[in-house]
């Protein structure tokens, strides 16, 4: 069996919070990848493989949760991580409600951050792996 | 100045965020045999940039507060009100809101910062008109009061009929970042309380008659302030 790496996606439109995260996750031994936009992220080819996405509530153009929305709606089920620089309790309801793994305040914390990361990536692993065995059995 | 602020408050949370998640980077970095020098190298530059400007935020906020540095004179408040209310103009439309003026003709001039009333009253006006964006038909009325309350006062009100302060918020809401909207920020009663106790007033939110919130301020007449 091959093993895959598991990847966390990051979108944020600020350049220093996401070298700085990148940094963070990296250091923790992820294998990152960022992105300034939702436009960029669902530009990207849909990885085959465990992962996750931590999402900046607040950008330019289309939001975090506009884009967790759309992912949603297309059937991507990729667990998400909010990251917001204000705490606003019925967005975090109703992104919570819409599935979202956890919504943390930022400036974010990392304890907080990869303890939500492990678990969004332990939570897609079973969903890959599901998936690639109902794949496998169909071949 | 509600969205102003809200962006400022946006724009000082950034660079924290990257200063923290760099920090803590370097923290594991550094723990690392043999650490990685040039990689924490990169992240104190980038600590220190994002430094410069979290304090560029900070200056541009104390430059929209700084009191003494504000400009002073004589205004007439109705007059404010019937400018800011003008300038909602095409807001109204937009929001299907009337907006009702009942000014006070007796009102005395008040010693304030023009440009700093009018914020204040914009971001009154825009919670009042956003409060009631979920009503679907029936009232939809803003309605600006100006009252000469005594010789040395004149009070200023906003009354909309959204759906009303929650029960024990109508201190709340003048915390900074306490907001119940989607998008906001919850800086902008925060920040028009400043202006107004800088004025030397008192802000304060009550429920009203019909169903929603009346938002007050007191502000001492010109010729009170100088005896």
């Amino acid at each position: 069996m091959t093993r895959v790496e598991p990847i966390v996606f990051v979108v944020d439109d600020d350049p220093s919070v996401r070298r700085g995260l990148d940094r963070l996750l990296r250091a923790a031994g992820h294998r990152v990848e960022t992105f300034a936009s939702a436009k960029e992220f669902l530009e990207r080819s849909e990885h085959d493989g465990p992962q996750c996405v931590v999402l900046d509530v607040r950008m330019p153009g289309q939001g975090g949760i506009e884009l967790h929305d759309q992912l949603v709606a297309s059937g991507r089920d990729i667990p998400v991580i909010f990251i917001t620089g204000h705490t606003d309790v019925p967005t975090a309801v109703r992104a919570m409600k819409a599935g979202a793994v956890d919504f943390l305040s930022k400036p974010v914390d990392d304890a907080e951050l990869l303890g939500a990361t492990g678990l969004a990536l332990e939570r897609d692993r079973r969903r890959w792996e599901a998936e690639r065995s109902f794949r496998d059995a169909g071949a | 100045m509600g969205e102003l602020t809200a962006s400022l408050a946006h724009e000082l949370n950034q660079p924290l965020t990257g200063i923290l998640s760099n920090a803590q980077a370097a923290l594991r970095i550094i723990d690392a045999d043999p650490p990685d020098l040039a990689a924490v190298r990169a992240i104190l530059r980038d600590i220190v940039e994002d430094d410069r400007r979290a304090a560029d935020v900070i200056d541009r906020l104390r430059g929209l507060l700084r009191k003494g540095e504000s400009e002073m004179y004589h205004l007439d408040l109705n007059a404010i009100v019937r400018a800011v209310v003008k300038l909602l103009g095409s807001d109204t439309v937009i929001r299907n809101v009337t907006v009702v003026m009942d000014l006070d003709a007796a009102v005395r001039p008040v010693n304030a910062d023009r440009v700093q009333l009018e914020q204040v009253l914009l971001n009154l006006l825009l919670n009042a008109m956003e409060a009631m964006a979920e009503q679907v038909g029936g009232d939809r009325t803003v309605i600006v009061r100006t009252r000469a309350e005594t010789d040395a006062a004149v009070v200023t009100s906003v009354e909309d009929c959204g759906p009303g302060l929650r029960r024990g918020t109508q201190q709340m809401v003048f915390e900074p970042f306490y907001t119940t909207k989607k998008t906001g920020l919850g800086m902008g009663l925060a920040i028009a309380r400043t202006i107004i106790e800088a004025h030397r007033g008192k802000i304060w939110a009550e429920a009203n008659s019909r169903g929603g919130a009346t938002f007050h301020f007191r502000l001492p007449v010109a010729a009170a302030i100088r005896q």
